[in-house]
């Protein structure tokens, strides 16, 4: 497990690791185990930054994660907003890159 | 030429009266520290979470005595302070690893093991005397201990320079004491210290399976504890530094001549640890809903620095990129491998 790649490709190449991709936006709300995905494209060149989602409210979505800053200091637990319109749920991305999806661990569904 | 040593002394005054100040700072913070943390008797529940949190230990094993003394050779007092510790109380008096039945005998119920007739006492040519073993056994810890009782270790270190005291104070043969720990990985654990030499930036505080034990160490006593009846499930506990790791404090240790060593590095330990959100001694949260834990850490931080546990995994801070079993170690992937493999070891079983 000592190089399994950047962060998005858990999303992007997320077959390849075992993992289901569920894009923001989707039909599929994510689910507390999923990992949160923040990226802006398969092809942006970005390696993204993933967390692990351990709530998820009517209006919010909580999760933790490694290595990422605001004001210098970590943050290993945040919450975004969850929105549910047009029959898709969306995570908005506040401060964070954009929210490219989730990927659910075990093929769980 | 009166003005310049006046002068002089003025310094030398004013030096050893700062180093005055920082002993007793430095004293008073590790006093202060300690009471806070053992200010009540912990539940069994407690005292079985913090024991099944000692073998989920982060990368740097927690120690129990003050940071002076981590590179002291206090086998006794890192044992008999992290039990105190677990219990909340001043339960074991610390002293020679060979008094601890007698010292101790308030607190031990009974010798569960005891094989101290497979040693002998050689004499060397130049008329010390030595402790050998003559006789090497196989035994099964599990069929000796209760798992709910607390157990201590008696071990004998072969190049231990104390066997005269041992054989001249009549107590028991060992030289190193050690706390047994629950069973994880099928493992019998075991909390002690040992200062492996040239690895002087290892912690020689130690969290490791009875088997991977040096051959220097033959057990020779195992003492069960009175009083403390260990439930089967304790509470979900992390337990966790707010520490500097050891490679840095020991750069801060053992300074100046024997006698003012003491004095000095609980200063200097001080000192050093006022420029970050350090503590000396472990700290132990309970885990509820999520499974997150929050530790509060603030301050400078050093690469690995624990912030908090999801589910007994740390997330640490990520500064250095070195290479770990997980990925590039503390990067947001790196978490999520290690969360990932207990999801899949805890779904797989």
């Amino acid at each position: 497990m000592t190089q399994t790649g950047h962060a998005d490709s858990y999303l992007w190449q997320a077959k390849s690791k075992g993992l289901v991709a569920y894009m923001n936006g989707g039909k599929t709300k994510p689910k507390v185990h999923d990992l949160l995905v923040f990226d802006s494209g398969d092809r942006d060149g970005d390696p993204g930054h993933i967390a692990v989602v351990i709530s998820v409210g009517d209006a919010d979505v909580c999760f933790v994660q490694q290595n990422f800053y605001r004001n210098n200091a970590s943050v290993i637990r945040d919450c975004l907003p969850l929105v549910h319109r047009d029959g898709g749920w969306f995570v908005t991305n506040n401060d964070y890159p954009p929210v490219a999806g989730w990927s659910r661990r075990g093929g769980e569904r | 030429m009166r003005k310049s040593i006046v002068i002089v002394l003025c310094a030398v005054v004013a030096t050893l009266a700062s180093f005055v100040i920082m002993f007793l700072l430095g004293r008073s913070a590790t006093e202060q520290e300690w009471m806070d943390k053992v200010a009540r008797e912990r539940t069994p529940a407690e005292i079985r979470g913090i024991m099944n949190a000692m073998v989920e230990a982060p990368l740097e094993v927690p120690n129990f005595v003050p940071q002076s003394m981590l590179d002291d050779e206090v086998c006794s007092a890192a044992v008999c302070n992290a039990i105190n510790f677990s219990v909340g109380k001043e339960w074991l008096k610390c002293g020679s690893a060979w008094r601890f039945p007698k010292t101790n005998a308030h607190a031990i119920a009974r010798t569960v093991y005891d094989r101290s007739k497979d040693f002998s006492v050689v004499t060397n040519p130049d008329g010390t005397r030595r402790i050998a073993e003559d006789y090497d056994r196989n035994f099964w810890l599990t069929s000796i201990l209760d798992p709910t009782k607390v157990y201590v270790a008696g071990y004998h270190y072969h190049d231990t320079l104390h066997d005269d005291e041992i054989l001249d104070d009549g107590t028991s043969l060992n030289s190193h004491l050690a706390w047994l720990l629950p069973l994880k990985d099928g493992k019998r654990w075991v909390y002690h210290l040992v200062h492996r030499p040239n690895q002087l930036d290892e912690n020689p505080y130690k969290i490791e399976p009875v088997e991977q034990l040096p051959d220097e160490f033959d057990l020779v006593y195992i003492w069960e504890l009175r009083d403390v009846i260990l439930p089967e499930v304790g509470d979900k506990t992390v337990l966790f530094n707010k520490s500097l790791p050891f490679s840095t404090i020991r750069h801060w240790l053992n300074k100046g001549p024997w006698f003012a060593e003491y004095y000095l590095d609980t200063g200097l330990v001080w000192l050093r640890n006022q420029f970050g959100d350090y503590e000396q001694f472990p700290v132990v949260q309970k885990v509820n809903g999520t499974g997150f834990v929050d530790f509060g850490v603030t301050g400078r931080l050093f690469h690995g620095a624990v912030l908090g546990a999801y589910m007994g995994e740390y997330l640490h801070v990520h500064i250095a990129s070195t290479r770990g079993l997980y990925g590039l170690q503390y990067q947001c992937v790196e978490f999520v491998n290690r969360d990932s493999t207990r999801v899949y070891l805890a779904t797989a079983i």
